[in-house]
């Protein structure tokens, strides 16, 4: 598998892939979530959903890890109460990156892709944040990543 | 005795309202509220809850002079100015797993009122310390020990003055597995909701005999009239302003088009906004919106079912024998604590899912969360947990007595 397309939802533009992928084709669909893959089942677009790639199912393991972080740099802190104090905060607000950067991780880890591009994400849809941690995700791990919108067919 | 109860929100005073008027009737308790802070991020600003009407009153800003107050609100610049400096740091680090962590808290640090929290932060860590030398409380009873601006801050404090803490978990704490239980656990007794979080405790090392689950004393008032609703069957969809509910809702507005015979009432959440999306709403005869205020028990009296991502209007419900629908469209794990053997019955995790399950309950085959697994004891709660209050003041030491 060359290319990997993630989407996060689905318009126009991805109904438009339909004929594209009716064939042999080297680039790997990923719907991210059972709800858009539902919508690219019934407009017969082949794809893998997201949960092919979901390590964690439960939050415990995801906290656990954030917690393991925060105390390796705890070193660091002057006031360490404070890092305690707010661990909660911090776990709420690093939580859904950290599940969506092990997502990223793991389609890589899977696929090898030579190009991974990403669906542009839309702000009215809920896809929105997870779009942009894979990507963020991406960024970080020093993978290279291109927005995808309908303007490039990838086929 | 004097037992002091806090709050940081309102939606959590009714688990401590019952109990506190319970133990005023009882002789040897006095019950105090203490209005905790708490941080509203959807309006930007600090907010403290209202206590029960007739309980005495004990407010932390009391406890600190003018001075204190400009000295903590110092050091919380200071502090805030270091930790900045730190995040920063961090993000450079090694791993990626840091580097991911260190991301998300430099997103953090940057909002525009860390400034006010930080300061806020710290006038409240000098007030808790004061209240604790001053008052010398013999015993605090706390909503949780893990929250940054709330519990875990003042259980910090109380346990350094050696004042005991009991924490009456309210609901959220209780069903969100979204909310980590990270560090040190402060409090002497926990008395929560169901056996799920008592498990959750165990497995981060707190001992059996410091656990009583006890149910929710919250549900005690809730009462199923005695006749099933009358007229269409109505399903009442709670909005909370999370993620895919624009998508939940346009699913659900598509679904009740096909059918005239059944109701759909979308209850705005009472404190959020209201969603620019919610106003270009194509609804038809039998889809209603709701005020945001529509009185919440009279509306689960009506329903037949009630679908939610992760309201209490979902466990109301099914402590009143009604249908549950919990829509999951998001791949990550699940927020709240659903009993596994529901899990199949009441999940939806796309749109043909939604439709089943709406279809299945109007076919009479739906179903509410485990009474025995989301409210044990109801609607005895209340007893339960003074009990437990009972036995812990009869555990503490001659010394802090009365």
């Amino acid at each position: 598998m060359r290319r990997v397309l993630i989407l996060g939802y689905v318009d126009d533009a991805v109904s438009r892939l339909g004929d594209a992928c009716a064939g042999p084709t080297d680039c790997r669909l990923i719907g991210l979530s059972p709800a858009i893959s539902e919508c690219l089942r019934e407009r017969r677009l082949p794809h893998v959903s997201v949960l092919e790639y979901v390590g964690s199912t439960e939050w415990e393991a995801i906290h656990e890890e954030i917690g393991r972080v925060l105390q390796g740099l705890s070193a660091n802190v002057r006031d360490v109460n404070w890092l305690d104090d707010w661990s909660h905060l911090i776990v709420d607000e690093a939580r859904a990156l950290v599940f969506w950067s092990q997502v990223a991780r793991r389609i890589l880890d899977v696929e090898h892709p030579a190009e991974v591009f990403i669906q542009k994400p839309l702000e009215s849809h809920s896809s929105h944040h997870a779009l942009i941690s894979i990507a963020s995700a991406y960024r970080l791990l020093g993978q290279q990543v291109e927005s995808w919108q309908d303007h490039r067919w990838v086929g | 005795m004097r037992i002091f109860f806090t709050a940081y929100e309102q939606a959590n005073v009714p688990c401590i309202a019952p109990v506190m008027r319970a133990l005023s009737q009882r002789d040897g308790w006095e019950p105090v509220f203490v209005p905790g802070l708490d941080f509203k991020e959807h309006r930007g600003c600090l907010a403290h809850a209202t206590g029960p009407a007739g309980v005495p009153l004990s407010r932390l800003g009391d406890w600190l002079v003018p001075s204190e107050v400009e000295q903590a609100g110092q050091r919380g610049r200071i502090l805030r100015e270091h930790v900045v400096r730190w995040a920063s740091a961090c993000a450079g680090a090694a791993t990626f797993e840091t580097r991911i962590v260190a991301t998300s808290l430099k997103g953090l640090l940057e909002r525009s009122y860390m400034p006010s929290l930080f300061e806020a932060y710290a006038r409240y860590e000098l007030a808790l310390e004061a209240f604790a030398r001053k008052e010398r409380p013999k015993l605090v009873v706390l909503p949780e020990d893990t929250d940054y601006l709330r519990g875990r801050l003042a259980a910090r404090v109380f346990n350094g003055h050696g004042v005991p803490v009991v924490c009456l978990v309210p609901f959220y704490y209780n069903v969100f597995l979204s909310y980590p239980l990270l560090g040190e656990r402060y409090a002497a007794r926990y008395l929560v909701m169901n056996r799920s979080y008592a498990d959750r405790l165990a497995r981060h090392g707190v001992a059996s005999d410091r656990i009583d689950v006890v149910g929710n004393p919250a549900f005690d008032t809730l009462r199923q009239e005695s006749e099933s609703p009358q007229g269409s069957p109505t399903f009442l969809y709670a909005m909370q302003g999370l993620p895919w509910e624009s998508e939940i809702v346009s699913d659900l507005v598509a679904i009740f088009r096909d059918l005239p015979q059944a109701e759909l009432a979308i209850k705005p959440h009472p404190e959020l906004c209201r969603p620019t999306w919610l106003a270009s709403l194509s609804t038809t005869r039998n889809i209603h919106v709701l005020a945001p205020d529509a009185d919440a028990h009279i509306l689960l009296q009506q329903a037949t079912c009630v679908i939610g991502q992760s309201s209490s209007m979902l466990y109301q419900a099914s402590v009143l024998g009604r249908a549950v629908i919990v829509p999951h469209y998001d791949p990550a794990p699940l927020s709240v604590y659903l009993p596994e053997s529901d899990r199949s019955q009441v999940l939806a995790r796309t749109k043909a899912d939604l439709r089943h399950k709406i279809e299945s309950i109007l076919a009479g085959r739906g179903r509410g969360l485990a009474r025995e697994e989301i409210a044990p004891f109801y609607p005895k709660s209340t007893e339960r947990v003074v009990d437990c209050l009972e036995s812990v003041r009869a555990q503490l030491s001659p010394r802090r007595g009365d």
